[in-house]
């Protein structure tokens, strides 16, 4: 019998691509990983945590501290060794406009602290005197942070190749003043490289409000600079009594440990509205085109979770164009319109979404709003 | 037989499924009539004059044959083949623009992405069969080759194990098992994979008929291994761990052509193109009030190049390397870098090495990874 031992060869070195296509980088899981480390620096003898990890470290030397925040409320723990560094700045990028900073409890000592200038509207400065040695905790949010009460905000993705044109987006968001501020599914950049996560944090300037964001397969490249300049892919934070969960579903997929916290905060979340926001939705609203998971069985898993955890509403990116629809009884939307090249034949073209929020009744209101 | 909370139905269809594959193999335990299949005979034909050799011109197939398609085959002194060879890669290729260029210019509107995503895979079929004919024809001497068998066995089973493995779930050994039963151009294909310690099992029926092809028994024997099945199928699969249910209906419309019908020097090979749609109903264990369940419609689309094993006078089986446009089996999706738009792709093998016995060898890489191996038994394939 022959089989042809050139054909089986080559069979086998085909069989061997396919497995190493399929084995090789699970780049969600790296993510994840890295995403334990946002939050965190140790220096001048001071151990910094912010918690959840809800803002990126983008300098830490000796007396000098620069965070961007990823949520507008943010947690800080500091342990203050003997001999430490004393007078500290406190500098926060794309923090609440109203935020300030104050210490909480009674911990091992006291610090004080005093609102320097605010450099922009969403760029805060802060000096610090801490005890030493202590453990302090600090607490950097709105007044009205914890009331159940009604709010709106913004969400808006897939800027990219439309960064250029971006500030008449933010433009439109800022003629708004309700908007608290903007949730992001990401496509921030076109390539994710530093440069353009660089650019794109300098056209937020323009904005009153900050802009948090999970990441999109754009931004996702290898080694992706992401937590450096935004923080983690995925968070989940609370706002008005309000749960946000922001999901990193930029390959298609979502890594283990990132399903694990998902499970975590929506039992978390108790009774609160729930809202998730993730780049690539679990499955494309228009079917045949198939723009989501690439398994429909981890679909099924995400969408089974969220269903069983009681979210309100789901925000997607990814398609740029403007979906409205549901995913097992969820309503969901689809809102890919920063500004990358769009879905043609829908008659949308650049938008953004507000959504009124009511703590004591969920979602009130998701309206579409035009740019172009 | 007892089914236990834990295993499910698991235990005693496996149980069956054994049973199965052992009375198929003693009801075809006859003795063989001796008699061969019916197969044109295959003496050993020179290579034409003034070619170069098989492996010079093989490598040519590869580069630059993969962009000027049936270079191999003109290397070899075949004129006409390489041309039928090129023919096909450049309506593979403008197919392929057909449906690429107006799916990107229109930001894959939701209108047409689906036709045309289905328009390129075609292209992918056709230009494939041009470059892998091209390989083929000039790797594989005709003597070395393949024949189809031009008749389906009534009855074949198969018991297999697969590994996947896939970053999202924790599960990585399944059970495989399944019948064929044919009659005329009728076929019944009840198949199930279970979970092997988790609650994870996918159980799918099909019905399909076959137009014309290799049937089984009381039809004639096929004039070659080219067929045409339409398919109606419909899956359960129960992700017990995770609380979801996802059942599946389906039409399938699947289409083999046997390559010496294209192209006499390319006998032993064979070119397959299906295309289909799906509808998904998703449901969950214990949601929420108010949510629970929700439809979502499935894109079908299979294209594979195969050569057929065994020798012209003792057909033994198949290889073929697909690519499968469908997401919602194990293999599912590619996702990174691809972002889970492609389906997967992988090796899928038979071969039979007795009359009744053989084994399956598979191996597919999407959103998982999937390998195995199945032992196959079948009654006697008249001739």
């Amino acid at each position: 019998m022959s089989v042809g031992p050139v054909a089986a060869g080559r069979a086998l070195g085909l069989a061997g691509a396919l497995l190493a296509l399929a084995g090789c980088a699970d780049r969600a899981s790296e993510r994840a990983a890295r995403d334990l480390e946002v939050g965190r620096a140790e220096v001048g003898g001071v151990r910094f945590e912010v918690q959840g990890g809800l803002a990126a470290v983008r300098r830490a030397v000796a007396g000098e501290i620069e965070l961007w925040a990823g949520a507008p409320v943010l947690d800080i723990a500091a342990q203050v060794d003997a001999g430490a560094v004393r007078s500290w700045t406190i500098e926060v990028r794309n923090a609440m406009p109203d935020a300030r900073l104050q210490p909480l409890g009674a911990a091992t000592g006291a610090a004080a602290v005093a609102s320097g200038a605010a450099l922009l509207a969403t760029r805060r400065r802060f000096a610090l005197e801490l005890p030493a040695p202590a453990s302090v905790r600090l607490r950097l949010a709105p007044e009205d942070a914890d009331r159940s009460e009604p709010f709106r905000f913004a969400f808006v993705s897939d800027i990219q190749t439309g960064i250029d044109r971006f500030s008449e987006v933010l433009a439109r968001i800022g003629a708004d003043p309700a908007v608290r501020f903007v949730l992001s599914a990401g496509d921030l950049t076109q390539r994710g490289t530093s440069e353009q996560m660089e650019r794109f944090q300098r056209e937020l300037e323009s904005l009153g409000v900050p802009y948090f964001s999970t990441l999109g397969n754009h931004d996702a490249s290898d080694d992706t600079p992401w937590h450096r300049f935004f923080g983690r892919c995925s968070a989940s934070f609370a706002f008005h009594q309000v749960q946000f969960t922001l999901l990193d579903t930029a390959d298609a997929t979502v890594a283990p440990l990132a399903y694990d916290w998902l499970e975590g905060w929506l039992r978390e979340a108790g009774g609160r509205p729930q809202l998730f926001v993730a780049h690539v939705p679990p499955l494309d609203p228009a079917g045949l085109r198939g723009a989501g998971f690439g398994s429909r069985a981890e679909a099924g898993k995400l969408l089974g979770m969220l269903a069983r955890g009681g979210v309100d509403l789901t925000l997607y990116g990814h398609i740029h164009g403007y979906y409205s629809f549901e995913n097992v009884g969820i309503p969901a939307f689809v809102s890919g319109g920063g500004g990358a090249f769009e879905e043609k034949l829908d008659g949308v073209g650049r938008h953004f979404l507000l959504v009124d929020v009511d703590p004591d009744r969920g979602v009130s209101a998701v309206r579409r709003v035009d740019v172009d | 037989m007892c089914c236990s909370p834990r295993s499910g139905p698991r235990r005693p269809v496996l149980l069956l499924g054994a049973a199965a594959v052992l009375a198929v193999r003693l009801a075809g335990a006859e003795p063989s009539s001796g008699a061969p299949p019916v197969a044109p005979a295959t003496a050993a034909i020179p290579d034409p004059p003034g070619g170069l050799p098989r492996p010079a011109a093989a490598a040519l197939a590869f580069v630059p044959g993969l962009l000027v398609g049936g270079s191999g085959h003109f290397a070899l002194g075949l004129r006409p083949t390489a041309y039928r060879l090129f023919a096909l890669q450049g309506v593979g290729t403008g197919l392929i623009l057909a449906g690429v260029v107006p799916l990107v210019a229109s930001g894959a509107a939701r209108e047409a992405a689906g036709p045309l995503a289905l328009t390129a895979i075609s292209g992918v079929a056709v230009a494939s069969t041009g470059w892998l004919g091209d390989v083929f024809g000039t790797a594989v001497p005709p003597a070395a080759r393949g024949a189809p068998e031009r008749r389906a066995p009534p009855i074949e089973a198969e018991l297999g194990y697969r590994y996947m493995r896939q970053a999202a779930f924790p599960y990585r050994s399944f059970a495989v098992n399944g019948f064929d039963l044919r009659h005329g151009g009728l076929r019944l294909q009840p198949s199930a994979w279970f979970a092997l310690g988790d609650r994870n099992s996918r159980l799918r029926g099909l019905a399909a008929y076959r137009y014309f092809g290799p049937r089984a028994p009381p039809a004639a024997p096929a004039r070659d291994g080219s067929f045409l099945d339409l398919q109606l199928a419909l899956t359960r699969h129960r992700l017990g761990s995770e609380g979801v249910e996802v059942l599946t209906g389906e039409v399938f419309a699947d289409g083999r052509l046997d390559l010496a019908r294209y192209d006499a020097e390319l006998r032993g090979a064979f070119s397959q193109l299906g295309f289909g749609l799906g509808l998904q109903r998703f449901a969950v264990d214990d949601p929420a009030p108010g949510l629970g369940s929700g439809y979502a419609v499935l894109p079908l689309a299979r294209c594979g190049f195969g050569v057929y094993l065994g020798r012209a006078a003792a057909p033994r089986g198949e290889l073929m390397l697909y690519y499968n446009h469908r997401h919602d089996d194990y293999a599912g999706g590619m996702t990174s870098p691809l972002v889970g738009l492609p389906g997967h792709g992988g090796l899928d093998g038979r071969l039979y090495l007795t009359e009744e016995l053989g084994v399956r060898l598979e191996l597919a890489a999407g959103a998982a990874w999937v390998a195995g191996a199945s032992l196959l038994v079948r009654s006697e394939v008249e001739p």
